[in-house]
């Protein structure tokens, strides 16, 4: 009898050499990275088979250059600019981001959240690399901030920026380099209650821009209902923003997932999918990667264990990815992506052709940061 | 060209293997959801009586004190806990609502905000009604807030303690909350079952949901106030239900719950598997493990003040591992269940 563990075992036997490969790959830029070898692409945060969290950064080949443990489960990370630096937060409450060389594999700084703050997991620098934009929850109040750090000193916090909501989650940088993007989930969360959601009924998720000298709110969206939290997005060249959602209601209901911002225009929509497909993404977008090079947008759906690929100028799908437990995507070349898995493996797509490059158990985070410019 | 004809036919007895492999889940799937779902309808529903018993016995308890007894209360109390604990593995549908869970146990409490909440109340001087309270905290609601009045000598022996009236008024809209969030659970289970029975993945859920209530058990529950987690100091304050002395009470009613409500659905799952001996395997460790239970006391603090008593503990913990392990292991192998780790908590 076929089952799926037999078809996993057979896939397990077949990339057992690519894993093997995989670790000597490992071992070797352990020695060779900050000579032969230039930093990793890209970075991510994970958890291995024992709970313990690190910062991993790996190759396009999926070698795995360096492996940081860092004292909570990481989510997001931002490339600073004209630096071989990359900030990765904590996730969400989280106390902590680190600064990563890359090039040498090392954290060279870890910051603390300010008092009665914790950090969403997200941040993005300024186009010349010397302010920091974090998204933060003030938790006494409830209320959310952008804290903002200067990266040429230390990272000293700076200021803040006010969001007048709560809980904004992914920040971006508009390519007119001045605005940024920011998905407010709605979510009040405290650190004395975890992660618990507590403010589900009267939740008001938004999409914002924000001046990043004035601190100016010029356009907020909202999502077609209260209960959809915005969390992930990016942004396109042309300055269409692609959000994802997660939806806080019953798990029948299947609203759209997935808004659509020109910028220009400030018009906002959201895409509807066909009820199977729609139904299929299981109420929850894990993260948002746009190719710089084309007009493809992907979008993880972790408990539908699939990606999308829509083409976000005419809003059409145009590919399903299944891969169990999706969530890290990033555009790598022209039409082709890096997916990761939380239940393990780093993913190439390449011409609607998906391979596994890296085939270890280790619980791949939401994100993945490039550390190309 | 023989090699070919050979090739196809046996692709082609893959493939019919294959299809019947499928059609046997599908079927299995039938059977189980509805069972399923059946189960544990009864289980929402003999919470929503015990739940109504304790709001009852709580008004009839503050109309008319010298009547009754305090220890009526704890005694519905229990009840109503205890079928919270049945049903408590269940993660998905009605209860994602609103922190449901969070609301009916605030659990675990490593900063005692269950008291200082429920002190703020006890001792204030703001109006105690279904709004103010629902718009508090969740260690203000629930289970354990009702179990520091009830059970906790510093309000047991305090001038606050019942039946003095802001007790009593929190008492009786905490317990009037403990039902309508039960009936509420029930209510929705039943519009719940049209999308349970039609959606492939709950099959999936609803043995994921049972493996991660059993991790829960033993790691948190059990292991964690044994010293056996993140730190090696005994410690009964991080266990379920420690102010009533009914910590074990809880583990057991939380596994005699998985043995009424998801046992039966599990069976026929596994049996149409042709995984008879995996079912039989679990139903008899299952077993084993409540009879161990039904032999101890319902209190964790003595036992672990003694090395008998703490050897008792290490059997127990002995017996929940093998059952944790055979449903998280073998069974979610055989079935092809693997845990999310994107999926499993969304950000």
């Amino acid at each position: 009898m076929i089952n799926r563990r037999a078809l996993l075992r057979a896939g397990l036997a077949s990339v057992g050499a690519m894993a093997a490969f995989s670790v000597m790959g490992a071992a070797r830029s352990a020695t060779q990275s900050s000579s032969a070898r230039p930093g990793p692409l890209y970075l991510s945060a994970l958890d291995d088979a024992d709970g313990g969290h690190f910062i991993a950064g790996f190759y396009e080949d999926g070698v795995i250059g360096f492996r940081l443990p860092v004292p909570e489960r990481g989510h997001g990370g931002c490339r600073r600019p004209l630096a071989n630096e990359v900030v990765m937060f904590s996730r969400r409450p989280g106390r902590h981001f680190q600064v990563i060389d890359f090039q040498a594999g090392t954290i060279v700084r870890q910051i603390e959240a300010e008092k009665d703050h914790h950090f969403y997991g997200h941040g993005v620098f300024s186009p010349d690399g010397n302010l920091l934009y974090a998204t933060a929850n003030h938790y006494p109040s409830g209320g959310g901030k952008i804290l903002v750090y200067d990266a040429q000193h230390a990272y000293q916090l700076l200021g803040d920026l006010d969001v007048d909501g709560i809980g904004p989650h992914e920040i971006r940088l508009h390519p007119d380099g001045q605005t940024l993007v920011v998905a407010l989930g709605g979510i009040r969360t405290h650190p004395d209650y975890d992660r618990i959601k507590l403010n589900l009924a009267d939740m008001q998720p938004a999409l914002l821009l924000i001046n990043r000298d004035s601190g100016h709110i010029s356009q907020r969206h909202e999502p077609s209902h209260h209960q959809l939290s915005l969390r992930h997005l990016d942004v396109s060249k042309e300055g269409i923003v692609i959000a994802g959602y997660q939806f806080e209601g019953q798990a029948w209901e299947t609203p759209p997932l997935i808004g659509r911002l020109d910028c220009a225009n400030s018009e906002f929509s959201e895409i509807k999918l066909p009820a199977e497909q729609q139904s299929k993404l299981r109420n929850y977008i894990a993260s948002v990667a746009i190719d710089p090079a084309s007009h493809i947008v992907a979008v993880t759906a972790p408990r539908g264990n699939r990606a999308l690929l829509l083409d976000y100028m005419t809003c059409e799908t145009l590919e399903t990815v299944e891969i169990d437990d999706v969530a890290g995507a990033i555009a790598d070349r022209r039409s082709t992506f890096v997916f990761t898995s939380g239940m393990g493996g780093i993913y190439l797509n390449r011409a609607s052709r998906v391979t596994r490059i890296e085939a270890s158990d280790q619980r791949w985070d939401n994100h993945l940061t490039s550390t190309r410019t | 060209m023989r090699l070919f004809h050979r090739s196809r036919k046996l692709l082609v007895y893959l493939c019919g293997l294959f299809a019947i492999s499928l059609s046997q889940l599908a079927i299995a799937q039938q059977h189980a959801k509805p069972q399923w779902h059946a189960d544990l309808n009864t289980g929402y529903e003999a919470f929503v009586i015990s739940s109504e018993a304790l709001q009852e016995r709580a008004r009839a308890y503050c109309q008319a004190p010298d009547n009754h007894q305090v220890t009526t209360i704890r005694d519905a109390w229990l009840s109503a806990f205890l079928d919270w604990q049945r049903i408590r593995f269940v993660d998905f549908g009605p209860i994602e609502q609103d922190n449901i869970a969070w609301q009916l146990q605030f659990w675990p409490d490593s900063k005692n905000l269950i008291a200082r909440k429920t002190d703020q109340w006890l001792q204030g001087e703001q109006l105690i009604d279904a709004a103010s309270i629902a718009s508090d905290s969740v260690a203000a609601k629930g289970f354990p807030a009702l179990e520091y009045v009830l059970f906790d000598p510093r309000v047991v022996n305090a001038g606050h303690a019942l039946p003095a009236k802001r007790a009593c008024d929190f008492l009786q809209t905490v317990s009037a909350q403990i039902h309508t969030n039960a009936m509420r659970l029930q209510a929705g289970w039943t519009s719940f079952e049209l999308h349970f029975l039609s959606r492939p993945e709950y099959v999936h859920t609803t043995v994921l949901a049972a493996m991660h209530s059993l991790e829960i058990l033993r790691d948190k529950r059990l292991a964690a106030p044994m010293g056996l987690g993140s730190t090696t100091r005994r410690n009964p304050y991080i266990a379920d239900a420690w102010r009533s002395g009914e910590s074990l009470a809880t583990m057991h009613a939380t596994l005699a719950g998985l043995q009424t409500y998801f046992l039966p659905g599990l069976v026929i799952l596994l049996e149409e598997r042709k995984l008879t001996p995996l079912a039989e395997q679990f139903r008899k460790q299952l077993s084993a493990t409540l009879a161990r239970l039904e032999n101890m006391p319902a209190a964790l603090t003595p036992l672990l003040e003694s090395d008998d008593g703490y050897r008792q503990l290490q059997l127990l913990y002995i017996d929940v591992d093998r059952l944790t392990t055979l449903l998280n292991g073998s069974i979610a192998s055989e079935l092809g269940i693997i845990k999310g780790f994107n999926s499993s908590d969304g950000d």
